[in-house]
């Protein structure tokens, strides 16, 4: 008993210093069959992906904002990031995610924000983009 | 007695009170305050006396005056004697309390070994708990029984003896569950099936330790749990059994802001209701209904089970009897896969690449699944009998759509488990046990997890084995047994898998009350069809893999059992066994990075040695019940050049148990389970689930006061009283405090 009272076992981690990233995205041009559009998210990647393979094995050094909506001219999203326990943390790739088939690794790069995220606690990072379907970006590692 | 019982009364039975004459009275009870029926009451040296009634009251009227012994003795108790003066016309109260003699126990007769022997002859580590253990703590599940047997530690749905399955989400056990002797896997993901109990028929569950293939072939890699259903009794018996009782609230403001309902109180209950009895001079047998209600402790955890089980035994001619176990169980529940992280663990997480909208951590289904166990036994002679046995297992299971609606079965599992076995028992001289037998089973499974091959939308797996036992009493202090089981599985058209598991153990009583044993064995367990055909992107990416091989077992033990009496004061039983167990081929799933998917491999080499002891104690006459068990565990994954901590495994685990006796039909008890930290966990899992790394120890006690009068037992428990906040497996958050009140009516 005495070993068991000892402490509570597990507990929320203490608060920590946030940072957030707000944007918008305008979408310009018109948009592809819904089969070819199943999901937007605003991703911030601490790395500069080769590849779709590689999204899945750095999972944990993404930020992701939730899914936006489809087929309007404009959605906003928004990503808080927490980074307790570091000064700044920088995001080198970043930008609208697309899912465009029915597999889980289909996904590529819609639009990219043109330069790295650096954030430090406590701050608020508005970004703009614009994307256009019939001119998509795509992985640095792609030809 | 009931004779010399009734003498007495009709002695004692007054004409009419003369005045001149005295009356004695009063009640007898145990040390424990329960009254005792029939108890003696008699002047010493005279013919007055009486019995004592159901109340435990006796009288004794017309006594000439003087001074008595009067003696109360039951069979049971140590008589007691005390002096009393009686006076003309005297009406005097004498009251009785009486202590229980400590009677010989029955022996403890256990099954896992194929044959019914006793406990003290089985010579490989063996743990018992019984329906009084399992009622007494308010269980319901197979799961939460388990966890308080020594040696035993739950990694969430996965059953652990001495550290033999680690987690593999969920998929294949290396501990095979037997219900009277039966294998009983789920079809679908070869899991322990845990709600698939009558629990309050449940006679007792055996749990035995260490490789058992060549009593039971695949499966049994890491020990057997054998659950033994209760027969019907002579006199007609019914149970009601209401239990009911709710989680408390979680204590932290961060988890609750995510989910409303950990604020309040979430409420769980269950009914229960039995009835056995004979129905004729040849038949007999019971009924059991249970209906389970569980909100759960998690969003996305709530369950509704309805269950029917009947146990018919027919004797159709003197030497033969027919059994029939059959059940049928209806559940509806959340399965909670995993956690939102440490900030939100009450909600399920969720891994967007998957692509799917309701790609969360929970999984809602609805089953149903039927079970039929006949079984016939035939003695043609006094030393031989044989038993032929059936078993299906049939599982409907289908997920449910966001509104709540089952959708078609063929988006979800269709599944049989059946076969057969024959099994013949001979004892040609007297210290001398033949078992031979064999069986054949197999395993049918149509599942949207498991793409089809070649048109064939079931995935099977048959299987076939002979086996046979000896055991030889070599003198009046050594007893050897040796045990070969030859299996064969197919696993495709074209390819069968074969293996011999031998068996070799050793017993020498070193003196009455200390027997000694050596055990040698090897087990082995070919993957089930989850692990080699799942396929599935909606809630983990994970792809098959048909070509795994069976996992592998070589197991050493040598250990003792001690028993100690010290007349009414202390009972004391012990056990110490030192285990060794070479794993090879272990299969764990793995992320492969060229397939950008989770897949079952056969990766794991692995040593896993250890001491595991056990110590109960009984002192008093039972007044003071303990029970403590450690198990010490050197688990090491020797994949990679240099040995690492075999993950999902606690080095250290405790599991002790008091019950107290109190005044007023009061027991007091408490248990308390302790597992240190695992010295390694799988990071694959936390590639994708946010801080699935994160483990504490298990510390968790448990309080029960139990009230008992007549037919009626109330029962109050505290489960984690200390509301100790831990997960058993990752990114799954164990219940919070809870608590629950049981109410049981035997009639």
């Amino acid at each position: 008993m005495l070993l068991a009272g000892c402490d509570g076992g597990l507990a929320p981690p203490p608060p920590s210093p946030l940072a957030v990233i707000e944007g918008t995205v305008y979408y310009n041009g018109p948009w592809p069959h819904p089969d070819s559009v199943r999901e937007l998210r605003f991703v911030a990647m601490r790395f500069v992906p080769q590849s779709t393979q590689e999204l899945l094995l750095r999972f944990n050094e993404i930020e992701r904002s939730d899914t936006l909506r489809r087929f309007v001219d404009s959605d906003t999203f928004r990503v808080v990031i927490d980074l307790e326990g570091v000064a700044a943390d920088t995001f080198r790739y970043s930008g609208i995610a697309w899912k465009f088939g029915p597999n889980p690794f289909d996904w590529r790069p819609l639009v990219v924000y043109d330069r790295p995220l650096i954030l430090r606690p406590g701050e608020r990072r508005p970004i703009v983009l614009e994307a256009d379907f019939r001119n998509p970006a795509s992985f640095p590692g792609s030809p | 007695m009931r004779y010399s019982s009734l003498l007495l009364l009709l002695i004692a039975l007054p004409l009419r009170a003369q005045p001149e004459r005295a009356t004695l009275e009063g009640t007898v009870r145990d040390v424990y305050g329960t009254p005792l029926a029939g108890v003696n009451v008699v002047l010493v040296g005279t013919l007055y006396g009486a019995a004592t009634d159901a109340a435990g009251r006796y009288l004794i009227a017309n006594i000439p005056p003087g001074t008595y012994t009067v003696r109360a003795s039951a069979v049971g108790y140590v008589p007691a004697e005390q002096t009393v003066t009686l006076t003309p016309g005297a009406h005097r109260r004498l009251d009785f309390a009486l202590v229980p003699t400590v009677i010989e126990a029955p022996e403890v007769v256990v099954t896992a070994a194929r044959r019914a022997q006793p406990l003290e002859q089985v010579p490989i580590s063996l743990s018992v708990l019984s329906l009084a253990d399992v009622t007494a703590r308010g269980l319901f599940t197979l799961d939460d029984a388990l966890r308080y047997i020594p040696g035993v530690q739950m990694t969430g749905n996965q059953v652990n003896i001495r550290g033999s399955s680690g987690f593999t989400y969920n998929a294949g056990s290396r501990v095979l569950l037997l219900i009277d002797g039966f294998p009983m896997l789920s079809p679908d993901a070869d899991g322990v099936p845990f709600e698939l109990l009558p629990i309050a028929q449940i006679d007792r569950i055996e749990v035995l330790k260490g490789p058992g293939s060549a009593l039971y072939g695949s499966g049994a890699l890491g020990g057997v749990i054998q659950v033994v259903t209760r027969d019907f009794p002579e006199q007609p018996e019914t149970e009601v059994r209401l239990s009911g009782g709710a989680y408390e609230p979680v204590r932290h403001e961060e988890w609750r802001a995510h989910w409303e309902g950990a604020r309040h109180w979430r409420p769980f209950g269950t009914a229960i209701f039995t009835h056995a009895r004979r129905l004729s001079d040849r038949l007999g047998g019971w009924i059991h209904l249970t209906y389970l209600r569980d909100t759960g402790h998690l969003n996305f955890s709530e369950r509704t089970m309805l269950q029917g089980y009947t146990k018919l035994r027919w004797q159709p001619a003197a030497g033969a009897r027919v059994v029939v176990l059959s059940g049928l169980t209806w559940r509806r529940n959340d399965s909670f896969l995993y956690w939102n992280g440490l900030r939100d663990p009450l909600n399920p997480g969720s891994i967007p690449t998957t692509g799917a909208r309701d790609a969360v951590g929970a999984n809602d289904t609805q089953s149903l699944q039927w079970t039929l166990l006949p079984a016939f036994t035939h003695a043609p002679g006094h030393s031989f009998f044989y038993t032929i046995g059936g078993r299906l297992y049939v599982l409907a299971l289908r997920p449910l759509d966001e509104q709540g609606r089952p959708k078609p079965l063929s988006k979800g599992t269709l599944g049989f488990r059946y076969g057969g076995q024959l099994q013949l028992d001979w004892q040609p001289a007297e210290g001398r046990y033949l078992t031979f037998g064999a069986s054949a089973d197999a395993v049918a499974t149509r599942s949207s997890f498991f793409p089809s091959e070649d048109g064939h939308p079931f995935r099977s797996q048959p299987e076939v084995a002979v086996f046979g036992q000896w055991e030889e009493a070599l003198t009046a202090r050594w007893r050897l047994t040796g045990g070969l089981r030859f299996d064969a599985y197919q696993i495709r058209a074209d390819r069968w898998i074969t293996r011999l598991s031998p068996r070799t153990n050793v017993l020498f009583q070193a003196r009455p009350g200390l027997t000694l044993h050596a055990a040698f064995g090897l087990g082995f367990r070919v993957p089930g069809v989850a692990e080699r055909y799942i396929e599935n992107q909606e809630f983990f990416p994970i792809v098959a893999n048909p070509d795994l091989r069976p996992e592998t077992s070589t197991g050493y033990e040598v250990g003792l059992r001690y028993r100690y009496r010290a007349g009414l004061l202390a009972e004391l039983n012990g056990t110490l066994a030192l285990f060794w167990t070479d794993y090879r081929d272990l299969v764990e799933p793995r992320f492969q990075a060229e397939r950008l998917a989770f897949q079952f491999v056969n990766l794991t080499r692995a040593r896993i040695r250890g001491l595991e002891t056990t110590l109960d104690v009984r002192l008093l006459g039972g007044w003071l019940e303990g029970m403590l068990g450690y198990t010490l565990l050197d688990a090491k994954d020797l994949t990679g050049p240099e040995p690492l901590p075999l993950s999902f495994r606690s080095r250290h685990l405790l599991k002790t148990s008091l019950t107290m006796m109190l005044p007023s039909h009061l027991a007091l008890g408490a248990d308390l389970r302790v597992a240190s930290r695992p010295e390694r966990i799988d990071t694959e899992f936390a590639r994708f689930v946010p801080d699935a790394e994160v483990t504490v120890p298990v510390r968790v006690l448990d309080l029960r006061l139990r009230w008992q009068v007549s037919s009626l037992t109330l029962t109050f428990l505290v489960k984690n009283a200390l509301d100790y906040y831990y997960v058993e497996r990752p990114a799954l958050l164990a219940p919070p405090r809870h608590f629950q009140l049981q109410l049981q009516w035997h009639l």
